[in-house]
């Protein structure tokens, strides 16, 4: 398990070079390889990438693994400071034959471990044959102004995606993807889609069971190329919380978490996979809020849990603004639902705002276990508008 | 654990109807019931004594002060009139005050200065910690009902032994409504003529009660006949396997308050750090932010259970407030009416029709219940206005 926190500018360039919008969407990125998942190889003209740079060498140390020697990187983000494994990188610009079978899309081996000049890749064409101009294609594509519509790429240069999966001991059981579509709402403000699935087909498109694209973004308010918001994340090789540029416009910030079902006592299972996420948009009436479970194929409990399109399952107060008793301060998991309710969640609580100091890390027990969260209080991108006191808050797991 | 069935008039007019009505939910509770027992205390209503004249008439002053025996001199330690909420006994009744001067001539039964005030206290026998639940049974006559028609209920629970003439001590929770609808009296129906007899279910132990009230079964989904179902409950905070725990207490309950206004009130209470805020917009559970929805969820005790959680159904679970949330309570559950989410059509909420007995798994084992719905409890959760929920009320 690991934490990450970074501060972001909350501004998706709908034009010019993509500044911020890399920087944002590659840290998102980079924590996933860094919490130990792996991108696909799936191919397409937007899929992501955040390197850059000239490859100056191929070797071949064993097998079908071969090692690329590369300079002049990392001028696209301020997040990347070499490859990393599980990430997934586009070779372009090798000619003749056999060079060209270096070019193509590969995943970062985890060995031989990537340094800031190579990284290694399983490749079974490959060849240390090298002709041309070789290059790790950066990300160049700047994000036009989104519309809260699916599909979220209604423009060549909008929404550049990548597709994950955990790596957890259960991925062999029960693989899951994770789609992020990284956008911009209205107002060059971030806008993040996403959707789980069974498969992919290789070309961006997640196959098998798959839940509801959804996005999240932040008020518009939010959408300006010089603020800095905090923004959050923890997770591990099976599951990821997020929380983006906290507080953006005074009001809110992007929380999505994805995990695995769990068992009576909060361990991992692989029974189904959850997304749950929440953004702000323009109103906290109007916060984009949904929940929903993803069945691996041949599930004898369906496709797909409820899409939760309004709020999150959560049990809080509608009266009371404190959930404390004496000397005892509580909060509310989040359930999935699969049409009964599923063991809670652990990837995100819900608490009353005047119980936990903004971003102030508490402990929480789940299950009989500790677990940390991250409390946004400042965010008011609520759980329900619809729930009289309105005091109700989201915290992370953050451990 | 007991179960019991009645049927009842929702009609308090006459000396018989309220006597009915009141001493059925006062043997539930009693020794030959549920095996709860009476506190004891002075003022405690005498049935046998609660002629025609007793009828109680509801009224927006609370009683304060122990009941004590009137007298004409007054109340209050110079002997001066009785104050407002004054409880006092009088030739084997109780009263309450209504306007102060309540003395000399002015005693009761004078009904300008007193009304009489018919209540019990029961206490558990369980063996845990105490337990009290004070039971006010009253008469609407509130403008837009009928005079003299209505019953209605105040529940006070606490913890700890009562000072004897009423008045419960210790941890208090706040004094409950529960009622129907008074611009929607209901003594005669269609489908029984000029006498509608509401089914009523009712179940407990020596540790817990559950009461669904004026049940309509089978009626149109129309006015006026959902509008006066009533739910109340009481139990003790549970382990994870439904256990009872000796920590605290909740009392949940449901009722109609008008056309379009549910009274919700959810109260729990720790015997070591009291009461919690009274929760009256929704109790307190995820079935409160559910998205609306039409799905078909049916009731199956052995439905599918993917989580392998606690909940094997698409009952949604209330959990009380114990600084955080303690083990569900295992005396009511919400669900959403399967059909539909318009108060319209008919009366038929599919697998759970009102009145229907189902199954349930409640941490880890199958429990039955009642299924409670129309309008009057569908808006017991603000939040999702519009939606016609069911309530499970306990019924084992």
């Amino acid at each position: 398990m690991a934490t990450q926190t970074k501060l972001l500018v909350a501004y998706s360039e709908s034009s010019g070079a993509p500044t911020h919008f890399n920087n944002w969407a590659s840290w998102v990125s980079w924590c996933l390889a860094t919490f130990g998942w792996s991108q696909t190889t799936d191919t397409g003209a937007q899929l992501a990438q955040w390197l850059g740079g000239s490859v100056t060498s191929v070797t071949n140390p064993s097998g079908n693994i071969y090692t690329y020697t590369f300079s002049g990187g990392f001028t696209g983000t301020s997040t990347y400071t070499q490859p990393l494994p599980g990430q997934a990188i586009i070779l372009s610009g090798f000619t003749g034959t056999p060079g060209t079978g270096n070019n193509g899309t590969f995943v970062v081996l985890a060995s031989p471990a990537p340094t800031s000049t190579s990284f290694s890749v399983v490749n079974v064409n490959g060849s240390t044959t090298y002709t041309g101009s070789p290059v790790i294609t950066l990300n160049t594509n700047y994000a036009a102004a989104e519309t809260t519509t699916y599909p979220p790429a209604n423009a060549a240069n909008t929404a550049v995606w990548e597709i994950w999966t955990p790596t957890d001991a259960l991925s062999g059981t029960y693989p899951y993807y994770l789609k992020i579509w990284y956008g911009a709402a209205v107002g060059d403000t971030p806008q993040i889609w996403l959707q789980l699935g069974n498969g992919t087909d290789g070309s961006g498109n997640l196959t098998g069971n798959t839940t509801i694209p959804y996005y999240c973004t932040i008020n518009d308010n939010g959408g300006n190329s010089s603020n800095l918001y905090a923004s959050f994340a923890s997770g591990d090789s099976s599951r990821v919380s997020f929380a983006l540029f906290d507080n953006a416009g005074g009001n809110g910030n992007i929380v999505f978490s994805v995990e695995r079902s769990k068992n009576n006592s909060g361990a991992d299972t692989a029974i189904y996979a959850h997304i749950i996420q929440m953004g702000t948009y323009n109103s906290q009436a109007g916060a984009p809020r949904r929940q929903q479970a993803l069945f691996p194929a041949g599930s004898p409990y369906g496709l797909v849990g409820v899409a939760e399109t309004s709020s999150w399952l959560a049990a809080v107060p509608a009266t009371a603004t404190s959930f404390s008793l004496g000397t005892t301060v509580g909060v509310s998991p989040v359930w999935p639902h699969l049409g009964c309710l599923g063991n809670p969640l652990l990837g995100v609580v819900v608490y009353m705002s005047a119980d936990f100091a903004d971003q102030v890390p508490f402990t929480a027990s789940l299950y009989g276990i500790p677990h940390v969260y991250l409390p946004f209080a400042l965010a008011t991108n609520l759980l329900s508008p619809a729930l009289a006191a309105n005091t109700n808050r989201i915290a992370i797991r953050y451990e | 654990m007991a179960t019991r069935t009645a049927s009842h008039l929702y009609d308090c007019s006459t000396l018989a109807n309220y006597k009915a009505w009141a001493m059925e939910i006062s043997n539930a509770m009693g020794p030959s019931g549920f095996g709860w027992r009476t506190s004891g205390d002075t003022g405690i209503v005498n049935w046998s004594a609660v002629g025609a004249s007793q009828l109680p008439l509801v009224t927006s002053q609370a009683p304060s002060g122990n009941a004590v025996a009137w007298t004409s001199g007054g109340g209050g330690a110079g002997g001066g009139n009785y104050g407002l909420g004054a409880v006092v006994t009088n030739g084997g009744n109780t009263y309450m005050c209504i306007l102060s001067s309540g003395s000399g001539v002015n005693g009761p039964p004078n009904t300008t200065y007193w009304t009489p005030y018919n209540f019990e206290i029961w206490a558990v026998q369980d063996g845990l910690s105490p337990i009290y639940l004070k039971i006010e049974y009253w008469v609407q006559n509130a403008a837009g009902g009928s005079a003299n028609s209505e019953p209605k209920l105040y529940l006070t629970a606490s913890t700890t032994a009562t000072g004897g003439a009423g008045v419960l001590t210790g941890f208090v929770t706040a004094r409950v409504l529960v009622a129907g609808d008074a611009a929607n009296t209901l003594t005669a129906s269609a489908l029984q003529g000029t006498t509608y007899w509401q089914p009523w279910y009712m179940s407990g132990s020596t540790g817990r009660a559950a009461f669904f009230l004026y049940a309509n079964p089978g009626m149109p989904l129309v006015s006026p006949y959902y509008y006066n179902q009533q739910v109340f409950a009481i139990e003790r905070d549970h382990d994870n396997t439904g256990a009872d725990l000796n920590t605290g207490f909740t009392l949940v309950t449901a009722s109609t308050q008008g056309t379009t206004t549910a009274n919700r009130s959810q109260q729990s209470v720790n015997y070591t750090n009291g009461l919690t805020t009274e929760e009256t917009a929704a109790w307190i559970s995820p079935f409160s932010t559910l998205t609306i929805t039409t799905g078909n969820l049916a009731f199956s005790a052995t439905s599918n259970d993917p989580g392998n959680g606690s909940f094997g159904t698409v009952a949604f679970p209330v959990f009380p407030n114990t600084g955080g949330l303690g083990n569900q309570l295992l005396c009511v559950m919400l669900t959403q009416n399967p059909i539909g989410n318009s108060p319209t059509g008919n009366y038929d909420h599919g697998a759970v029709e009102e009145g229907a007995v189902v199954q349930v798994k409640a941490l880890g084992s199958l429990h039955t219940y009642v299924a409670a719905g129309g309008f009057a409890l569908s808006q017991i959760q603000t939040a999702a206005a519009g939606r016609v929920d069911i309530l499970l009320v306990r019924f084992e």
